[in-house]
Parts: structure tokens; C-alpha cells; sequence
């Protein structure tokens, strides 16, 4: 009995000297070890959580509230102007319709668009953190596949070529979203950083949302002098979006914009896009819509902004998704 | 304790807690995501009911190491691996000499040893990641994980009674029966 107690302490002192070393030698041993864990998760976490899915979209859709007959009109008459506004635009843009080739590229699914010159590589969630404090999901795909750290990872769209079947709930889906980044990946597990994480960062983009009837005063640059401006659906081309603003994670369910300049008036309802400035996006990806707008507190001009916008995918309840691969991976900075 | 059913046991709970466990998390703007540590429940029942304090620091020992080894990030961006295991330990050592002065049958003793099991675990948890990850963590941001912390020592808490009856039931798979006057008699 005391040979069996004393090894027990002996036993407890080197495994706490082993999370000690462990502690103080950095991220780099958790990579791996973790990564095996994963590995081991992965093919048992499947089935639950394709259930906790389920359950918290059902969950979700009860707790949501109904719209009201005025934000119905309301949503059709901005539907309305939306489509009339898109027509406008793919009639003046060569531009935009480029990038309307471009998202339509994007239906081909599997295998590599040259247009775009990325390959996604389909990944379904398979396990989330086992804490709260990160919101980072595992994938079941991995190294192997091609998924290497800072691969943008979008929500799944719903083609018709396909040859194989989709289920049900992706049938809805119509717009691109994006969801997070790889953070890790290791052979057939990813871990996915979601847009709302702390720590979540990418280069992004406003577009102004002007509502027939409520014209929005900017100020924009002209010839590199500002001048105020009034924005209304009938001059669009004064609407340039917002570039270079940098989207990060809030750590809870919204993405925010800090920084923001205040005399670009950006209001609830506007939408934020990933950038196709970032290395790893070939084209601009939906975020979210504005929900709020705040001064900036932390910002040293008092004439800035920090803007709040809640993602359009419920990135907690997503489940499948595909990895935006370039086929021409960018240059490692220095 | 008998370790190969623990083991398993432990592999289970991990899996509920990082596939079906975060159904039980929610999402409170000011503190971000709280939820129960399904871990921490079964570490302080061990602690509860072990024969000898090394068995229940070991047990801690090993569902901190799981959960270290299941939550990537937090505090200071990617963590580092070790402090949870250390923390539970040292948490289920202070528990398993602390029971005596408790009835531990009681759902309310049980939700404020829980409590106080992950507030003491977490926040030592939190305070090293803040040290040791290698993201720079403001004084902000440190100080509202130690409220998250709070919030998941809660929830924790509130659901530990019913954790202590569900592996009361089934103790026996994986905990030898604690030496006592019953055990006495039958000799």
C-alpha cells in the first residue's frame, strides 16, 4: 500500500512537471498535440454534432421573432430597389460584371475555376472547443487535402450540376458568406477560426446601402480635395465603398470595424465585404450588415467610428463548408 | 480508482463537450460565450469521493490535460499547453482535503464546491494563458475572461447536482468504494 501511494506521488510530481514544461515551452508543443487530439475526436464527433446542429438552428429559429407586416413592405420595397439597383449596375460596370463572372465561377464546385484560380475543398465541422472562451470549430479536412493556415473558408452554395445529393437545409442558401479562416490543420482535421473570434482579423470593405427616399450627405475625395456630397439612389456612381478598413472578431457573435471614419456616414443596414485585397480571397466575400454604429473610443481621433456588423451565417451553427484554396499561393511575407 | 473505465470516461466527456456540450453555451454580449465545464463536474465528484487525494489530483490531472488539449484558443489568441491540467489538480488537491468540513450530499454544497472548483481552476487558467500565450492580452481583456470565468463557474455550479446524481449512479464502473465503517463491517 505505501509503495503504491508513494509511486502515486511520485507519479503526480513528473506529470506536473510535464504541464509545467509543457506551460513554458509555447505554443509549439501544443500544435501537435493537439492536432492528435483531433485526430482521435473527429471520427466519433461527427454524429453529435450534426445533432447539436440541428438542435441549436431549430433552437435559433423558435427563439427568433416574427417580422411585422410594416418591415415586410419595407423589405420589399428595399428588395425592389436592390434588383433595380442591380440592373443599373451590371448595365454601367464592366467591373462588376467581371466579378458576376467571377461568383459564377464559384458555382463550379469541385475542382479548380482558372478564372478564379482557387480550388474549394468541401469540409464539414465536425467538433467545436471544449470551453467557451474559443469559438474555433475542427474540420474534417486536413493537411493532406491542401489546407494550409490562412485559407479562407466560406458557407456552402447550393448548384445544380451537382451529381450528388445535398440535404435539405442547404437548398436555402444563396449567398456567400464568410465564415472564418484556418487557423490549424493537421492530416484530415482543420481548426477554423470563425469571423467572430477574438483574435479574427481580415481586410474588408463598406458598401453603403442608400434607401430610396433617404439620401445619406458623405464626403468624398474629388480630385484629392473632400467635398460633402449627397447619396441617393439616383447618382450611385458618388457610392464608392469604404476600402481598407480592417474587420475583426468581437469574440462573441458580431464582427467589428474599428476606426472608422465618421464623415463616410455608415449606418445600420450597410454591408460589410471581405476584401479581394486580401492575399487569400479572389474575390470580394459577403460578411454581414451593419447593426450598429458607435463612436470609437479607442481610436485617437475623436472622428471615428467603430462599426458593428452581425455576420449573415449564423457562423455558430455552421456545419458544412468549403475551403477558398488559391492555386497560386501568395508569397510568404517577410 | 479504476483507470481504463476513467480513461474512457474521460474520452466521453470530452467528445459531449466539444460536440453536443455547446448547445449549452450562450452567448452573452458583454462576456461572450458561457456554458458549463462538463470536465470540471466529473473532476470535483472524483474529488469528492476518491479514496486518497493522489487519485483525485491524478483524475484532475488528466481531464485538465483534456481540456487543454481540446481548447486552442482564449485568452492571448493560440494557449499554451499544461496550466488547466495544473490548475485542476491543484483544485481537486485543495477539494479532496477540504470535503471533510462538507456534506457532500447535498445539491447545494455540491454547486458551490463546482463553483468554487472552476472559479479557482479557471481563473488560474486564464491568469497564466495571460502570461504565458503568445498574444498580447490588454488588462480589458484579461479582466473580462475572469468574468466569463465567473459566468462558467455558474453555470457549472448550477448543473453539478445533477452531474453528481447522473456518476452516482454509475461510480462504481469507475471509482473503488472509499474505505469507511460499511466496508469495515463486511470484513
Amino acid at each position: 500500500m505505501r509503495l503504491a501511494a508513494f509511486s502515486k506521488r511520485h507519479l503526480l510530481a513528473v506529470l506536473l512537471s510535464c504541464s509545467l514544461a509543457m506551460s513554458l515551452a509555447g505554443s509549439g508543443v501544443a500544435r501537435p498535440l493537439r492536432q492528435a487530439t483531433q485526430f482521435a475526436l473527429a471520427p466519433l464527433g461527427d454524429a453529435p454534432m450534426y445533432a447539436a446542429t440541428k438542435l441549436k438552428a431549430r433552437l435559433s429559429r423558435q427563439a427568433a421573432q416574427r417580422s411585422s407586416d410594416e418591415q415586410v413592405n419595407q423589405l420589399l420595397v428595399e428588395n425592389d430597389y436592390l434588383r433595380r439597383l442591380s440592373d443599373c449596375w451590371k448595365a454601367r460596370s464592366e467591373v462588376l460584371e467581371g466579378q458576376v463572372q467571377q461568383l459564377e465561377n464559384f458555382k463550379k464546385m469541385y475542382g479548380p475555376a482558372a478564372n478564379i484560380g482557387c480550388e474549394l475543398i468541401p469540409a464539414r465541422v465536425v467538433g467545436a472547443g471544449s470551453l467557451p472562451y474559443d469559438r474555433a470549430r475542427v474540420l474534417g479536412s486536413g493537411a493532406r487535402q491542401g489546407i494550409r493556415p490562412g485559407d479562407v473558408v466560406t458557407t456552402r452554395e447550393v448548384v445544380t450540376n451537382r451529381s450528388k445529393a445535398l440535404p435539405p437545409k442547404l437548398a436555402v442558401v444563396s449567398e456567400y458568406s464568410l465564415v472564418g479562416r484556418i487557423a490549424d490543420s493537421g492530416a484530415f482535421t482543420a481548426r477554423l477560426q470563425l469571423v467572430t473570434d477574438r483574435g479574427f482579423q481580415i481586410s474588408a470593405r463598406i458598401r453603403r446601402v442608400i434607401v430610396p427616399g433617404r439620401p445619406r450627405t458623405v464626403t468624398i475625395t474629388d480630385n484629392g480635395l473632400p467635398r460633402t456630397t449627397q447619396l441617393t439612389p439616383e447618382n450611385p456612381g458618388t457610392n464608392t465603398p469604404i476600402d481598407d478598413v480592417l474587420a475583426v472578431g468581437d469574440g462573441g457573435s458580431m464582427v467589428v470595424v474599428p476606426d472608422v471614419k465618421a464623415y463616410y456616414n455608415v449606418q445600420p443596414g450597410d454591408q460589410l465585404w471581405a476584401s479581394a485585397k486580401d492575399e487569400y480571397l479572389p474575390v470580394d466575400i459577403y460578411i454581414g450588415k451593419v447593426e450598429k454604429v458607435e463612436p470609437d473610443r479607442d481610436a485617437k481621433d475623436a472622428h471615428r467610428v467603430k462599426v458593428f456588423v452581425r455576420p449573415f451565417a449564423d457562423v455558430a451553427d455552421v456545419r458544412d463548408v468549403f475551403i477558398v484554396s488559391p492555386l497560386t499561393m501568395p508569397a510568404p511575407k517577410p | 480508482m479504476r483507470w481504463i473505465p476513467f480513461l474512457i470516461l474521460t474520452y466521453a466527456v470530452v467528445l459531449v463537450e466539444t460536440s453536443v456540450g455547446w448547445v449549452l453555451f450562450i452567448d452573452i454580449s458583454s462576456l461572450g460565450a458561457v456554458g458549463p465545464d462538463l470536465a470540471a463536474m466529473v473532476a470535483v465528484f472524483v474529488a469528492l469521493h476518491a479514496r486518497g487525494a493522489a487519485d483525485a489530483m491524478l483524475a484532475a490531472w488528466t481531464l485538465g490535460l483534456a481540456a487543454d488539449l481540446t481548447c486552442g484558443g482564449g485568452v492571448g489568441a493560440v494557449t499554451v499547453l499544461g496550466p488547466m491540467s495544473i490548475a485542476y489538480c491543484l483544485a481537486a488537491g485543495l477539494l479532496w482535503r477540504a470535503r471533510e468540513a462538507f456534506f457532500r450530499e447535498r445539491a447545494l454544497t455540491q454547486a458551490m464546491l463546482a463553483f468554487a472548483f472552476v472559479a479557482l481552476a479557471h481563473g488560474m487558467w486564464a491568469t497564466a494563458q495571460a502570461v504565458l500565450a503568445p498574444g498580447h492580452v490588454t488588462l480589458g481583456d484579461y479582466g473580462r475572461t475572469l468574468l466569463q470565468v465567473l459566468a462558467v463557474a455558474c453555470c457549472t455550479a448550477v448543473l453539478m447536482p445533477l452531474a453528481h446524481y447522473v456518476l452516482r449512479k454509475c461510480q462504481r464502473v469507475f471509482l473503488v468504494a472509499a474505505a469507511g465503517p460499511a466496508r469495515r463491517m463486511r470484513r
